[in-house]
């Protein structure tokens, strides 16, 4: 059955990729973005089934009005994919707290809001499924990462109590958890290591970590964005979905061995794999 | 040897009797809460050494004027214990967004501020610890917790990452995650519970989790804030601590269960033990 769908993060990534991949199945597909000059081809793709939003998921307003318009035009929303994320890096001390705060806004709230604005019309509809992306850290952790992975961990708990409270109404809640993917991810965060003071006391982790991500290849093999849009399309789509799709590069292998290992082999393993 | 320890949310509970412990352990207590009166009687109980300070730790000028003033007096501080927290309770669709950022501010952004206050002072001593409270439900999800869940979700990831970070300065980060304790976490939990809208959608949920939560047999089993009090003292004071303390009634059996179990399994059982 073809499924009205809105989709965040679309102009670039997974996300953009998803959307095309969708719509391509004859799916409705809204596609939002805060860029949305960079939205503009994918209304050419797919026979004109994917409607360009721009929407900032910080924005209230955009929120609101993005899932107005669908319930306006469609009458329905089957599926909401909360995909537009970013990450935060750099070491506890000196990452501003404001930067944390509008992690959360962006990674964690945004999608919140979006959530509660769903809910009704999917409860009315007795049917309706929530997809939010985590990511491998959403279970594990690495160096540098804490608050891009304290809002992974939160939506992971989130969508759990997410899923338990809205089942009585027939609606699913999945959770992808991408591993290390080919996208504009890494240069996003090679910026934000650029710009910590040059004498932070934390340099050598920081040199390491920006070291890796500028040849993430070498190290991560990862899989391209298309592959896991194939992913999110059957955590979107697919009649019984799984409760968590772990995809790409190293995903499985890390968190299975976050989940068999201790505290402390963890650890040690982390620290030889990024030396 | 006498360490320098401020523990906030120090006011009632498994705070107020850690302080206490401590104090009469021996050690350079401050006891931080908003509620300085409630605070009145430490010093007597813990035979000196505990000194009460009126915080808000979601007030950056108040979590600076105590690390100053602690460090003004003792010239060091060597252990954080951060205690203070609270739990929203609610379906996600009921709660305000801004009532779940206040969640964060008080389980997360408060403690966060903290750490970044005392980071400097234990670098420059080559050691110190913190000791972050966090809960079951950092590993686990309970019914109408969503938000709760998500910030003691976050906290652990955001522990483990700055574990990783503040090792080589010799700083230990340890986690606590209580269970099932007998403080004011529950009168505060009812009262939330309380105020969720009468016509709520998910009123059958919230009742039967209120009938769960005010059941006298269940409150009988739970531990009391004494024996939680002394694994924050080893927690603190160890030579050599674990990375994680699980402690009171539930915790171990129920993150047992998630960490062994698929989702299915779990989100079954914890239905059978809610209904």
């Amino acid at each position: 059955m073809d499924k009205v769908v809105l989709i965040t993060g679309a102009s670039s990534g997974i996300g953009r990729e998803a959307a095309i991949l969708l719509g391509e199945q004859g799916h409705t597909v809204y596609a939002g973005a805060r860029r949305v000059d960079r939205l503009a081809e994918l209304a050419d793709l797919a026979d004109g089934r994917i409607t360009a939003v721009e929407m900032d998921v910080t924005s209230d307003g955009d929120n609101e009005r993005a899932v107005d318009r669908i319930i306006e035009s469609e009458g329905r929303i089957d599926v909401l994919i909360n995909n537009a994320g970013r990450g935060l890096y750099g070491p506890v001390e000196q990452v501003s707290l404001d930067d944390a705060r509008y992690q959360f806004e962006v990674n964690i709230f945004g999608l919140a809001q979006l959530t509660q604005l769903v809910l009704p019309h999917m409860r009315a509809a007795s049917s309706g499924r929530i997809v939010n992306i985590s990511s491998m850290v959403g279970r594990i952790y690495t160096p540098m990462g804490a608050w891009y992975i304290a809002t992974k961990h939160a939506l992971e708990g989130w969508s759990d109590c997410l899923r338990y409270e809205t089942a009585p109404f027939g609606i699913q809640v999945v959770l992808v958890q991408p591993g290390s993917i080919h996208t504009e991810f890494a240069s996003l965060t090679a910026n934000q290591l650029n710009e910590l003071p040059a004498d932070s006391p934390y340099r050598a982790h920081i040199d390491m970590l920006r070291k890796r991500v500028s040849d993430p290849g070498a190290a991560d093999r990862p899989v391209g964005a298309r592959e896991v849009a194939e992913v999110y399309v059957k955590a979107a789509t697919t009649r019984r979905p799984r409760r968590r799709y772990a995809t790409g590069a190293r995903a499985r292998p890390w968190m299975m061995t976050r989940r068999f290992l201790g505290d402390r082999a963890f650890e040690y393993l982390l620290h030889r794999s990024v030396r | 040897m006498v360490k320098v320890i401020l523990i906030t949310g120090a006011s009632t509970g498994i705070g107020r009797e850690a302080a206490i412990l401590l104090g009469k352990q021996g050690h350079r207590v401050y006891a931080g809460a908003r509620r300085l009166e409630r605070m009145a009687d430490l010093a007597e109980r813990a035979g000196g050494g505990v000194t009460a300070v009126e915080m808000d730790v979601t007030k950056a000028g108040d979590n600076e004027r105590v690390v100053e003033q602690i460090i003004r007096n003792e010239g060091r501080i060597d252990v954080l214990i951060n205690n203070a927290g609270f739990g929203l309770y609610g379906p996600i669709e009921d709660l305000s967004i801004d009532d779940a950022r206040y969640q964060f501010e008080v389980n997360l952004f408060g403690l966060a501020q903290l750490t970044q206050l005392v980071l400097p002072h234990m670098r420059a001593q080559g050691s110190g610890r913190i000791v972050n409270v966090s809960s079951m439900v950092g590993k686990v999800f309970m019914p109408l917790a969503a938000w709760y869940d998500a910030t003691k979700h976050a906290l652990e990831g955001w522990s483990d990452c700055l574990r990783l970070e503040t090792a080589p300065f010799g700083i230990q980060v340890v986690l606590i995650e209580p269970g099932a304790i007998k403080t004011e976490f529950d009168d505060v939990r009812m009262a939330q519970l309380e105020t969720l809208p009468a016509d709520s959608a998910y009123r059958s949920q919230i009742d039967a989790f209120k009938l769960l939560v005010d059941a006298p047999p269940d409150l009988d089993r739970q531990t009391p804030p004494e024996v939680v009090a002394r694994v924050y003292a080893k927690a603190a004071t160890a030579r050599r601590p674990r990375r994680r303390y699980v402690t009171g009634k539930y915790a171990r059996s129920w993150m047992f269960v998630r960490r062994w179990l698929g989702d299915g399994a779990y989100e079954l059982i914890l239905r059978r033990a809610y209904r």
